[in-house]
């Protein structure tokens, strides 16, 4: 049987956020679904982390939007040890779909914590911020 | 917030009700975040190796898995591609944007493919395991679908 070690992700603080700003003489009616995955392993000698952001929406803007100036841009956090940072997805239009994926990896050893901070965010340049929960936490080898 | 009517807003934290993220997107972000694109380096098998662990599979069916999985990354860009495209043509042409629900509808239809090839691939014990890992994973996913009507 394979030999498993498993890697603990201890997440602290977690926030959930929304926030959108007003854009002004815009009518729109916009749904939008936007996930954000984070996940670890360890495979005896590296730690390795991720953190997806993906999503789309769907909608009709109005009159007042400037949609075509409108980008969305998803984002992806993942900071292990003094590893990673942001990775941010190619700026797309209001319903296209974006994703962001931001995999790190370090040399880690059991019973030694390590920091693992993480977010995830869409952001529109019209409507400010559409999505955001992240975490600052530690991961552990046991 | 200012000027603004939300409705429906849905924030759906998988730590704390796992049971409400939804199969189709658990499965989706699994299979991007363990999916490789052909001809990866040997490190991303390593890493892709190290998450499969998780799943407790057997050589054969973690292989399975690989080969599944990068058919779905190949078909999932593709079809994202395809989409990305359609809405910037239509948005320089100035028409009506394509149905983002038509695509969303697409994107579940892959995933739910995905799945039914392993199911038919897989071991009856390793496609109970890699189900239960990914109900498992569903701690550490995070859900935003909102209405957004101004």
């Amino acid at each position: 049987m394979r030999t498993l070690r498993q890697i603990h992700l201890l997440l602290f603080s977690l926030l959930i956020g929304v926030g959108v700003s007003h854009a002004q003489g815009c009518r729109t009616d916009y749904t939008f679904s936007f996930a954000n995955y984070v996940s670890g392993s360890y495979d005896g000698t590296y730690i390795y982390t991720s953190v997806l952001t993906d999503g789309s929406g769907s909608g009709t803007p109005g009159l007042g939007c400037n949609y075509p100036n409108a980008r969305h841009t998803a984002k992806a956090y993942n900071l292990l040890g003094s590893t990673g940072g942001w990775v941010n997805s190619n700026p797309g239009y209001m319903t296209g779909y974006l994703s962001a994926q931001n995999d790190e990896q370090i040399v880690g050893s059991p019973g030694v914590e390590y920091v693992f901070n993480w977010d995830g965010e869409v952001i529109c340049t019209v409507f400010g911020t559409l999505f955001s929960g992240g975490s600052d936490g530690l991961v552990r080898i046991i | 917030m200012n000027g603004m009517d939300h409705s429906r807003v849905n924030v759906i934290d998988g730590r704390e009700h796992p049971e409400l993220i939804p199969d189709s997107v658990a499965y989706r972000m699994y299979f991007l975040t363990v999916g490789e694109f052909p001809n990866p380096t040997d490190a991303r098998k390593k890493r892709q190796s190290a998450f499969l662990s998780k799943a407790r599979l057997s050589d054969k069916d973690s292989s399975t898995v690989v080969r599944v999985l990068e058919d779905f990354r190949v078909k999932f860009a593709s079809m994202a591609t395809a989409y990305n495209a359609q809405v910037e043509a239509a948005v320089k042409a100035g028409t009506g944007l394509p149905d983002g629900n038509v695509f969303m509808a697409q994107r579940d239809r892959l995933v739910q493919d995905t799945r039914d090839r392993l199911k038919l691939a897989l071991s009856v014990n390793g496609m109970a395991n890699l189900d239960a890992h990914i109900q498992t994973e569903k701690a550490n996913m995070r859900l935003n679908v909102q209405q957004v009507t101004q």
